[in-house]
């Protein structure tokens, strides 16, 4: 083939040149990295990475929101283990003041205190978050939760929406509680139902323990149990108007059965003398204290008014065992709130780490092999010069 | 007889010389582009009878050839035209490749989402909420700024269109040029063509296919006629016809090329393809435009189910959130001569359908007819209308009439104009605008969820609504009067525009409430909704999330990006190829001219020893006779 110096000269050029471009791209790789530095490098990579960046962004977020709900709930908890020891305070001194040694001034010093501790928990349910915001009145976090009405009863102002935080993609977790669900709906008596004394009883009688033994039997009616004489008793269903049991013999502290529940009534009843059992409704702990209160504040002047401090008390003791349960629970849920949020944080980590090392193998360069790479190429590079120098000298003008 | 020695060593002398300035010449040019080496034939002279045998009379030079190769030039001038389109394409593509590659879009929703978190992490907090709206203004700038990188890019390519067609212009006018220096030397030399000439004129016609796809037709007078397009005549003989540029007349942003030609002018955009200005085309008619669309598109559909889900929230106030977005309709030309007036609206409820084309529709008389631009399908729309398509609806608001037509853009004009409504931090609308709550006082435990928006204009959905369950709890009635309805655990309930569930076991007497949420500020119900749209498939007929269809944008552009480099690195080693075959027939070997050199100068040598040799018989001669 002839060959031309136009050939000789071009072709050497474009080789140069060529190699020169692929140093450089290498030499701009390793400076900087990166492999892909614009999509049309590696498209898929481009693409993929655009999501993993995407995924990072939102872990971090995540992450930041569980720190926060994390807070929050630390906060929470704290503030539920006060009220958990209100309501164990309380109990100690009800149980203190039931004792029938005590005269109406030593229970009035106790009532004092339970007082005291009831102005605690309302403090304490109105407590307010970093950002002061009240912690325990869902959503209407601006407004003041637990107030006390002129009769000193105390009202829940906020609402029953608690805020949540998310903590994942698919996850969102609330980050307190309502302060219905905290201080206010809890059930009385045992749960399901409460048993009640009519104040105008004469007897001694009082009405205990009771249990639910069959749930599938248990209707949630109103139920009297009214004595007939000092030894005889109907059960009525005060809901459906109809007698249950009729003229049954009352031996003291037997329990009876009726409607899948055993109550037990201890004590000499007069006739007349009637006991209520009907379903459990929500009462506050706010309400469970003053009720202690109520009763300890009581004087009593004959037997009669001695068994309703004791129904009472027991009453009480029953509410304020709900509370704990409450608490106990509310508890239990924050921790298992916590546990989740820790979890996930792990989860993150996880997958952040995952999705960093995908990341730089999909972009970053490998440096050994670019190194090399490079290595060659100059190479490469610095002899094609060489030689382009020697082939352009060779000319048969160099000999004439 | 001496004559005839002098004769010869003459013509000797004559060829040798030529040859040497042939060699010269040779020489002088190897480095001109285009040039083609050229060669003295030299023929021997008639001999003379002298009565016994014939003598030699010397050497005359027939010609000065040009060693050219006219499938060799063809073969060059068709691969430097592919490498000069491929060229423009992989630049152009390279360009489009690094603003979209730049993450400003993805950036942009990632921050916006990321403060909508911090935001609902705080709901109340005014400083979070100032930065929902910051990053909300920053990623509509970010779309702005987006699409009026792409949008110059669009204006450059108008000018560079205009550019190329002028350039065309001056070398179809220089070729009809030398079309006639040509024909006039041939004339003159008696049909020997100038070879340098030639060489000018191929070179212009490598030049202009570089361009736009050239076809050349020979003609018997030395002269050549030029072919672009689908049959344009530029140059024929010694004229030549002139291009010129206008705006699309139903896209005005869009340059047509038009034809000029005795019997009229036409607009012969779709007709020119190959060289520079066919990149430029081909890449405006399939790159560009619909990544702008597709930009648009995300910008579209992210404000439109925004202000749908923003809409359904309460801001700090207590009032109803607003549109977060204010997004114009999608962009309709019209020419004036249109009968009709159409209009067209984004469907919001179809709003993942939207497409990344533009719509061309004509009425033909009897139906509009819908052509997609991007894959030139079309289908017909009968009746009156509205007519949803592809995520529009479009309104016939007064009669066609068969010829009208229109360019219908979607989204292509979105991030330019689409702007954030909302000034106020406080009228973020992250909470909800209801809440549900059970009664202190019921009975059973059974809860009920939170509301859900399903109809935020409901004119009745914050007045407040009681369910209350009758005796026996199979059946409720809604504040307290009208009709017993059925319960179901767990299943919607669905009043004034809100649905909510209630599950568990009522019992009789039971009451919800639901109400308006006024005071509810630390509610993030809706600030959820919005940030969980970050993950939500709402785009690519509910395929992709917003981020997901900027990531098929970046692969696509990149694999085109790609394709471009790997096809312009091939035509490049096909266009050295092409060159060097040329070369190696045409181009100049110095080392042969340098031969060449040496035998004209002993050629020349030699000559002017016959010329010696002639003297010297001749003066022999007449010394002999002595005179």
């Amino acid at each position: 083939m002839r060959v031309t110096n136009n050939q000789i000269y071009l072709q050497s050029l474009n080789r140069i040149l060529e190699l020169q471009a692929n140093t450089i791209r290498t030499q701009n790789q390793i400076s900087t990295g990166r492999r892909v530095v614009q999509p049309g490098d590696d498209p898929i990579a481009a693409a993929a990475v655009l999501q993993i960046d995407e995924r990072l962004k939102a872990n971090t977020q995540f992450d930041r929101n569980g720190s926060q709900a994390e807070q929050r709930l630390t906060q929470v908890d704290d503030v539920i283990g006060n009220f958990s020891r209100v309501v164990q305070r309380v109990r100690e001194l009800s149980i203190q003041g039931r004792s029938e040694a005590l005269g109406l001034s030593d229970r009035m010093a106790i009532a004092a205190e339970v007082r005291e501790q009831m102005d605690v928990l309302i403090d304490l349910g109105n407590t307010r978050n970093a950002s002061g915001e009240y912690i325990f009145s869902g959503a209407s976090v601006n407004t003041r939760p637990f107030t006390r009405d002129a009769a000193g009863n105390v009202t829940y102002n906020g609402d029953q929406t608690v805020r949540r935080i998310q903590i994942s993609e698919t996850r969102s977790i609330e980050e307190s509680f309502s302060g219905t669900d905290a201080l206010f709906a809890v059930r009385n008596g045992n749960g399901t139902f409460v048993a009640g004394r009519a104040a105008a009883n004469t007897g001694t009688a009082q009405i205990s323990d009771n249990v639910l033994v069959d749930l599938t039997a248990y209707q949630a009616h109103d139920f009297r149990i009214s004595f007939t004489g000092p030894a005889t008793y109907d059960v009525i269903d005060d809901t459906l108007g109809v007698t249950v049991l009729t003229a049954q013999p009352y031996v003291d502290g037997t329990a009876i059965s009726f409607n899948g529940m055993d109550v037990t009534v201890f004590g000499s009843p007069a006739t007349g003398d009637e006991f209520t059992i009907s379903p459990s409704r929500n009462q506050s702990m706010f309400e469970t204290l003053s009720n202690v209160v109520n009763a300890l504040e009581t004087g009593f002047a004959d037997d009669a008014d001695a068994a309703a401090f004791g129904f009472d008390m027991d009453r009480a003791f029953e509410d304020l065992d709900r509370a704990l349960d409450r608490v106990t629970e509310l508890r239990a849920t924050t921790g298992a709130r916590l546990n989740s949020i820790d979890a996930q944080r792990e989860i993150n980590e996880d997958e952040a780490v995952n999705l960093t090392t995908l990341r730089a193998e999909l972009e970053d360069v490998d440096l050994a092999a670019a190194i090399s790479l490079l290595t060659r190429q100059s190479a490469t590079l610095e002899a094609a010069q060489a030689t382009f120098v020697r082939t352009q000298g060779l000319s048969l003008f160099n000999f004439l | 007889m001496t004559a005839g020695l002098f004769n010869t060593g003459l013509s000797a002398l004559f060829a040798s010389q030529t040859g040497l300035n042939t060699a010269g010449h040779n020489i002088a040019n190897a480095n001109s582009p285009g040039y083609t080496r050229q060669r003295v034939v030299f023929e021997t002279r008639p001999p003379q009878f002298n009565g016994v045998g014939f003598i030699g009379k010397g050497v005359d030079i027939q010609t000065i050839e040009r060693l050219s190769n006219e499938f060799l030039t063809e073969q060059l001038r068709v691969a430097t035209a592919n490498e000069a389109r491929a060229a423009k394409y992989a630049q152009l593509m390279d360009h489009v490749d690094l603003q979209i590659g730049g993450g400003l879009i993805a950036d942009g929703i990632d921050n916006f989402f990321a403060s909508v978190g911090d935001a609902n992490d705080n709901p109340r907090m005014m400083a979070t909420r100032q930065v929902v709206l910051e990053n909300a203004r920053a990623l509509v700038s970010r779309f702005f700024e987006q699409s009026q990188q792409l949008g110059a890019m669009s204006e450059s390519l108008n000018r560079q269109v205009a550019g190329q067609v002028d350039e065309i212009n001056a070398l179809t006018s220089a070729i009809a040029l030398v079309n006639r220096d040509i024909s006039r030397g041939a004339g003159a030399a008696g049909g020997a063509a100038p070879n340098d000439l030639l060489d000018r004129r191929d070179r212009l016609i490598t030049e202009l296919s570089a361009l736009v796809d050239t076809q050349v037709q020979n003609r018997d007078d030395n002269m050549v006629n030029v072919v672009i397009g689908d049959g344009q005549l530029v140059v024929t003989g010694t004229t030549h016809s002139s291009l010129g540029v206008q705006s699309n007349t139903l896209d005005p942003s869009r340059t047509d090329v038009v034809y000029t030609a005795a019997s009229g002018s036409s607009v012969v955009t779709s007709a020119l393809h190959g060289g520079e200005l066919g990149a430029l085309l081909e890449f405006r008619d399939n790159v560009l435009d619909s990544t702008r669309n597709s930009i648009g598109r995300i910008a579209a559909t992210l404000a439109v189910e925004m202000n749908e889900q923003h809409r359904q929230g309460m801001d700090l106030n207590g009032v109803l959130g607003g549109d977060l977005f204010s997004i114009p309709q999608p962009k309709v030309n019209a020419p004036a001569a249109n009968t009709g007036t159409i209009s067209v609206a984004f469907d919001t409820a179809n709003i993942d359908q939207l497409s990344v084309s533009d719509y061309y529709m004509r009425h033909d008389g009897a139906n509009f007819i819908l052509t997609n631009t991007l894959d030139g399908t079309t289908q017909t729309l009968a009746g009156a209308g509205p007519f949803s398509v592809d995520g529009m609806t479009i309104t016939v608001t007064s009669a066609p009439a068969a010829g009208d037509e229109y360019l219908i853009m979607p989204t292509r004009e979105i991030p330019r104009t689409m702007s954030l409504l909302i000034n106020d931090p406080a009228t973020l609308a992250l909470a909800s605008p209801v809440r549900s709550s059970a009664a202190f006082a019921n009975v059973s435990d059974a809860d009920i969820t939170r509301p859900e928006i399903l109809d935020s204009t409901d004119a009745n959905l914050l007045v407040t609504t009681q369910i209350v369950f009758n005796d026996p709890p199979s059946t409720y009635q809604l504040n307290g009067a009208g009709p017993l309805l059925p319960f179901t655990a767990g299943a919607d309930i669905d009043v004034n525009g809100w649905r909510v569930q209630i599950n568990g076991v009522p019992e009789a007497g039971d009451t919800f409430v639901v109400e308006n949420n006024a005071g509810g500020s630390g509610d993030n119900s809706n600030g959820l909704s919005l940030g969980q749209m970050q993950f939500s498939q709402l785009m690519e007929g509910g395929t992709a999330t917003f981020q997901e269809a900027y990531g098929i944008l970046v692969g696509e552009v990149g694999s085109l990006t790609s394709q471009s480099r790997v096809s312009h690195e091939a035509l490049v080693l096909l266009a050295e190829n092409a060159q060097a075959t040329r070369d190696s027939y045409s181009a100049v070997n110095l080392d042969e001219e340098a031969a060449d050199m040496l035998r004209f100068q002993h050629l020349y040598q030699a000559a002017a020893q016959i010329i010696v040799a002639a003297d010297t018989t001749f003066r022999a001669l007449l010394d002999a006779t002595g005179n």
